[in-house]
């Protein structure tokens, strides 16, 4: 009896073990900026937060946010926040905007990165200003 | 070993080094990680199909009848020991299969040939000249009750005995017409229920019983506990030969796996098509209990099954979409916590040292924690675009249909491990409301091992 339970128990755990199979995506080929999350919003100011997944360790000559009103704004038509140059290449980074919001407008800000030959943009989040 | 597990080990292994991609000549095999391999074993829906059939094959070709300890009356009164072939199906009405003891000779009696078979502490047969579609003839009848009332099978239809002169217990179903309003009929079936008159005849003198009579309906249970009560109403002793198996038994058990799962999602609509593929298949563990009702006394093989499980399935796609002027890549991730409760019908093969089983049934899912993930990246010329957001709204819950086959050993008196392959199709994961131009289904494979009370 207790050798049969010991058998299927460590089956079970082989299945457990063999279950744990992780997949990742197909890798882009070129960096990818994902904003996550604004935080800290005050009546004058709001942190935003972005990361960047460089699986080929390209160049990033240039990163920071855009924000504005529309959902779509670019680095030529939003309000930009230029950090420069990204020595690390991949990770997290952020930004403390001190501004007015007004009151129950709804914002949108979305990261970028540029390399020698692209612009890329991450995802766009929207925020309220509460002031 | 037997022959049986030497051929099923073979067959398996045979399927395994197949699904590898082994090759006899080169003696090597193309790479697959282990939890690959056994995707692309369940992707051979043909192999493992071949597989169950050949094992069913050899079990039915090596398994020998289910014989226990019994005995017949022969024609002249003498009781003979020995062991009975069991069934439960219409042969133990119609003829007896016999090993005397002591003797590897094996007989088969017809109902003319002997007066009566059973088996020790459970069923017993008596010849009985009774009417079959309207042809008499002699057929072992099983005898449910014996006493100053008798009461008898013969398959669905019982009869009753009373000093010497048996009696069908009729409930013939008769066709009619009902006035539905003022200008039509409808065709009804209703049943003649003449077996409460014969019963209200032959019980008569027993006053107490007559509420009773006017409610009972024509089954084995009901039948057998009304003729009890006669009996010892009558003051004399009832004898029922089944009386050691109870009406209804339940067992418990524990059992955890593998599930195998695949998620298909399919669109006419052109800007859906990033999340519309059959997605990557999930391969997650699955643990839960098992609850089995069974009825020993009506049917030792049939027996009603359900089940409580807990599983996570995580579905992955990934598609790169080329149009003229850009380019999509998109990755969606589908995140869902489930509780399935299958419930099935089993049925049990003849138990031997491994006991093969079948089992059919409705699944019902409930989605618990839910997420799915469109992540999008636009190109266009030198500008990319990622995009974030919901793929698609989950459901609350799935139903299906799903099947299986399994093994059960005996591992003490107390309890059974055994292990089970289950066949599933769900109607989908997507709300179909929240989603009109999708459709999905989910295709579940799932290796279940446990351990269940006797």
């Amino acid at each position: 009896m207790c050798k049969s339970i010991s058998i299927i128990s460590t089956i079970l755990l082989l299945i457990v073990f063999i279950s744990c199979d992780s997949y990742e995506f197909p890798h882009a080929p070129y960096p990818v900026a994902e904003t996550n999350s604004v935080s800290d919003i005050t009546a004058s100011n709001a942190t935003f937060k972005a990361h960047i997944s460089n699986y080929d360790n390209t160049s990033i000559i240039d990163h920071g946010f855009v924000w504005g009103k529309n959902p779509e704004h670019s680095v030529s038509s939003g309000k930009v926040i230029d950090l420069g140059i990204f020595q690390t290449n991949k990770g997290n980074f952020n930004a403390t905007i001190e501004k007015t919001f007004s009151k129950d407008t709804t914002y949108y800000v979305r990261s970028y990165i540029k390399t020698t030959s692209l612009t890329i943009y991450g995802n766009s989040i929207l925020f309220k200003g509460i002031e | 070993m037997s022959l049986f597990y030497k051929s099923t080990l073979l067959l398996t292994a045979l399927l395994l080094l197949r699904a590898s991609k082994f090759n006899p000549i080169t003696l090597k095999s193309c790479y697959y990680s282990f939890p690959r391999l056994i995707v692309r074993v369940t992707q051979m829906k043909k192999g493992i199909l071949l597989l169950f059939v050949l094992c069913c094959i050899q079990h039915t070709v090596f398994a020998q009848k289910d014989f226990r300890k019994g005995f017949v009356v022969t024609l002249s009164g003498d009781s003979v020991k020995g062991l009975v072939s069991y069934s439960e199906g219409l042969r133990a009405y119609q003829k007896c299969i016999f090993q005397e003891s002591g003797n590897n000779n094996t007989r088969e009696y017809m109902p003319s040939d002997i007066l009566s078979y059973g088996f020790i502490d459970n069923r017993l047969f008596r010849m009985k000249t009774i009417d079959v579609n309207n042809v008499t003839q002699n057929a072992f009848l099983e005898v449910l009750v014996e006493g100053p009332l008798n009461l008898y099978r013969y398959g669905t239809f019982f009869y009753v005995e009373k000093d010497g002169k048996l009696q069908k217990l009729r409930n013939d179903k008769k066709e009619t017409y009902q006035r539905a309003d003022y200008l039509t009929m409808k065709k009804v079936i209703l049943d003649s229920n003449e077996y409460i008159a014969t019963l209200n005849m032959l019980m008569f003198d027993c006053v107490e019983l007559r509420p009773r009579i006017q409610k009972i309906r024509l089954g084995e249970a009901q039948l057998t506990r009304l003729f009890e009560r006669y009996n010892n109403c009558k003051g004399k002793t009832s004898k029922a030969y089944k009386d050691k198996k109870p009406w209804i038994k339940s067992y418990f058990g524990v059992s955890g796996g593998l599930n195998m799962s695949t998620l298909h999602v399919r669109t006419q609509n052109p800007e859906l098509w990033p999340v519309s593929a059959t997605y990557r298949k999930s391969l997650s563990p699955l643990i839960g209990i098992s609850l089995e009702i069974a009825a020993p006394r009506v049917s030792e093989r049939f027996s009603f099954h359900s089940n409580v499980y807990f599983l996570t399935s995580k579905y992955y796609h990934y598609s790169l979409i080329n149009y003229d002027s850009y380019a999509l890549r998109n990755s969606v991730t589908v995140d869902v916590n489930q509780i399935k409760i299958p419930l099935s019908l089993c049925y049990t093969f003849p138990h031997k040292k491994i006991t093969p089983f079948i089992k059919i049934g409705a699944s019902h899912t409930i989605n618990l924690k839910h997420k799915s993930e469109l992540f999008q990246e636009t190109e266009t010329g030198n500008i990319i675009v990622v995009n974030k957001g919901n793929a698609f709204w989950i459901s609350s819950g799935q139903v299906g249909i799903w099947g299986g086959f399994g093994f059960l050993k005996s591992l003490n008196k107390k309890y059974d491990s055994f292990i089970e392959f289950r066949y599933e199709q769900t109607k989908g994961l997507l709300a179909t409301y929240h989603n009109p131009d999708l459709r999905s289904g989910v295709t579940n494979i799932q290796i279940v091992l446990g351990i269940k009370m006797k």
